[in-house]
């Protein structure tokens, strides 16, 4: 997305987002709101609870426009989108205690972990599977893979044990590729009864 | 640096520069209400204005979405091909018969050619481009410029034939058609502007094919054209565009008191004052005619003067006694030999009678005290008016003229009022029960405008704002109306 606009653009639209430009504010949504949407996306469950992220995160956006520019505008607004989905989701009370005893009904899965490939899976499809975990898993699995953050972090974040993140990413990890394997298994079986 | 493995990297991997779908369109909108909240707290002078800006964006979305789901423009664009297209047959069928009759019939098949690539491009063009009403406009707004073509030919003189087409709406029966000759010296730019097509408000003018004839020679020749436009629909079409103007005015303002009221006399009942007026209006059209709704602020002072006067008088009152003595004398005998004499001396006998009477005199003495007061009223005016109009072109001028309504409301204000008891002013603000804060105008607008480009008018625009109830509380005056006569300048955009 960044690509559409070079760095001097880039800051262009930020000065002109600044001074209160209604035509800059709108250029910003048209460029980066499919991205960002995407990221709501990871972090909630369908597209109606993405889009009420999106709306609070860019409303911080706007309102807080002056304090962006001291790095990449797009990192920001991932910061940004990021924080609101966080907060979007504690709103909500997610006892990971609760997940905890959920996980024991689903142990089986973590014999699961053999790698996968995503060969033949759309992206749509594995945020669908993402979309499909449990709220404590989804968030955990999204701060750990695609945030970057250590276990460690998490469990300061989220105020629970180191020990509870490190299970629940597990956890969420072999559902997800159970879920892959499931789907490429019965992906395999309708190409099967096709050729038959 | 965190070490990932095999699965989470092809993750990673696959949501790097992932893009969801775009989000729904009303997300935009809720955003944008969410923003003017927010702001809107900040004061009440920020919410009238933000509130005006949410409409026009609104109002603009409304217009672009009823733009968009026009339908029946690229059908009538479709319509306009095939009837080319039949038009283009007959041409054909014309250069045949011109072929064999030996005559010089030309290159009717170029240019009708032309003609249905143009309108191709444009079809295409309205279907890439989702503004698409604003691009009929553009077209029937500037037929009179875009159709005009330059003829190249190696001939001294030619002549061009000038069809024009006309065919009613969503049939395809020809209505009217119409041929002119035209003489050209070579190069020579046609220009339709100074031959104006025939309009009927009911048709379309489908095409204009242009037949080049010499008949010095008789001979054909290649005629090369720049690229004809078709004319666009003549069917009403919604646009618009936003003016944004500051100017001065004139106030003239008038107070009523009660004819019993013993003040009436001293009291100066007119004013008058200059003062300012900025604002911005959007203007929606269809045809000629279009509605104005606007945001504008205005400064509005009033003079007046008044006096009191009063008499004083002293007075002193003098008392006095007025004492009257009346004397009687009687000759009671006479004295003989006085002193050995001869003479006599009369002997009198007298008696006073003395009266007295009271009096009184006043002085006065009498002063008159003459008050002179002299006070200014300001008032802060927010003022949103609704107007109907009618534009008219002349060449590169715009004139319009509309009428309607207007909502003042009065934001801030230092005023004073005379209080009809015992003749003193009474001082007024904008929590004051004595004002009322909201008043209505009549409107009249008048405008007139040069074309500086496509998109930009630079306009004058007097206006007359007529005030339609008083702004004070019956019981402390009468009546008190304000008026004002706008002048001012501003440019005008129109989006297209």
């Amino acid at each position: 997305m960044q690509g559409m606009l070079t760095t001097i653009e880039t800051e262009k639209l930020l000065k002109a987002c600044k001074k209160g430009s209604y035509k800059a504010r709108s250029k910003v949504y048209k460029i980066y709101a499919p991205m960002l949407l995407g990221i709501c996306l990871r972090y909630t469950k369908n597209k109606s609870e993405a889009e009420d992220v999106l709306h609070e995160g860019f409303i911080k956006i706007y309102t807080k426009i002056d304090q962006a520019g001291r790095g990449s505008f797009e990192g920001w607004m991932k910061k940004i989108i990021m924080n609101e989905a966080l907060q979007f989701l504690r709103n909500r009370n997610i006892s990971f205690k609760r997940h905890e005893k959920y996980e024991l009904d689903y142990i089986s899965d973590l014999a699961s972990t053999d790698d996968v490939s995503f060969e033949g899976i759309s992206t749509k499809t594995i945020l669908d599977f993402i979309q499909k975990l449990p709220e404590g898993y989804r968030l955990i699995f999204n701060l750990y893979v695609f945030e970057e953050y250590s276990h460690k972090q998490i469990a300061e974040l989220l105020n629970i044990s180191e020990g509870t993140s490190k299970s629940q990413y597990s956890r969420a990890k072999s559902k997800l590729k159970k879920s892959i394997n499931d789907y490429k298994d019965n992906k395999l079986k309708e190409n099967k009864y096709e050729g038959i | 640096m965190k070490e990932f493995d095999e699965f989470e990297k092809s993750l990673k991997d696959t949501f790097n520069d992932y893009s969801a779908e775009k989000p729904s369109s009303k997300l935009w909108i809720r955003i944008n209400t969410s923003l003017v909240a927010l702001y809107a707290t900040k004061s009440s002078a920020i919410i009238g204005s933000v509130i005006a800006i949410v409409s026009i964006i609104a109002l603009t979305l409304f217009v672009n979405s009823n733009e968009i789901i026009d339908n029946n423009l690229v059908n009538i664009r479709e319509t306009e091909l095939i009837v080319n297209t039949e038009s283009n047959n007959t041409t054909n069928a014309q250069k045949k018969q011109a072929e064999n009759d030996n005559k010089t019939k030309t290159n009717i098949v170029a240019i009708t050619k032309q003609i249905n690539n143009n309108i191709e491009s444009e079809k295409q063009n309205n279907l890439k481009k989702s503004n698409t009403t604003a691009f009929n406009n553009t077209i029937v707004r500037n037929e009179e410029k875009e159709i005009s073509t330059s003829v190249n030919a190696n001939l001294i003189k030619t002549t061009v034939i000038v069809d024009e087409v006309l065919r009613e709406n969503n049939t395809s029966s020809v209505n009217n058609s119409t041929s002119e000759l035209v003489s050209l010296n070579i190069d020579n730019r046609i220009n339709f502007r100074e031959k104006k097509p025939v309009y009927n408000k009911e048709a379309e003018l489908i095409s204009v094919p242009l037949l080049k004839h010499d008949y010095s020679n008789n001979t054909k020749v290649n005629v090369e054209m720049e690229p004809i436009r078709p004319i666009g629909s003549k069917r009403s079409v919604i646009h618009y565009n936003y003016d944004f103007f500051l100017g001065g005015q004139y106030n003239y303002s008038q107070i009523k008191l009660d004819p019993t009221n013993s003040y009436d006399k001293d009291f100066n009942k007119n004013s008058t004052a200059l003062d300012y007026n900025f604002g911005t209006n959007i203007n929606v059209y269809k045809d000629n005619w279009f509605v104005r709704l606007g945001l504008n602020y205005n400064k509005y002072t009033e003079h007046y003067f008044y006096n009191t006067s009063s008499i004083s008088v002293d007075s002193t009152v003098y008392n006095y006694t007025f004492i009257s003595r009346s004397y009687t004398q009687i000759i009671t005998g006479w004295n003989t030999n006085v002193g050995g004499g001869i003479d006599s001396i009369p002997i009198y006998e007298q008696s006073v009678v003395e009266t007295t009477n009271q009096n009184s005199v006043a002085e006065y003495d009498t002063a008159r005290v003459i008050n002179n007061y002299e006070y200014k009223n300001e008032y802060s005016v927010i003022n949103i008016p609704l107007l109907v109009g009618r534009e008219f072109d002349m060449e590169s001028f715009v004139f319009d003229f509309a009428a309607g309504v207007s909502w003042s409301h009065i934001v801030k204000c230092n005023a004073y009022v005379l209080e009809p008891e015992n003749g003193e002013m009474i001082p007024m603000n904008e929590n004051n029960s004595l004002i009322k804060k909201d008043i209505f105008n009549a409107v009249l607008s008048l405008g007139a405008g040069y074309k500086l480009s496509r998109s930009n008018i630079i306009f004058v625009r007097p206006e007359l704002y007529y005030n339609l109830n008083s702004i004070i509380d019956k019981k402390y005056i009468e009546n008190h109306k304000m008026y004002q006569m706008r002048f001012s300048l501003g440019l005008r955009y129109t989006i297209r």
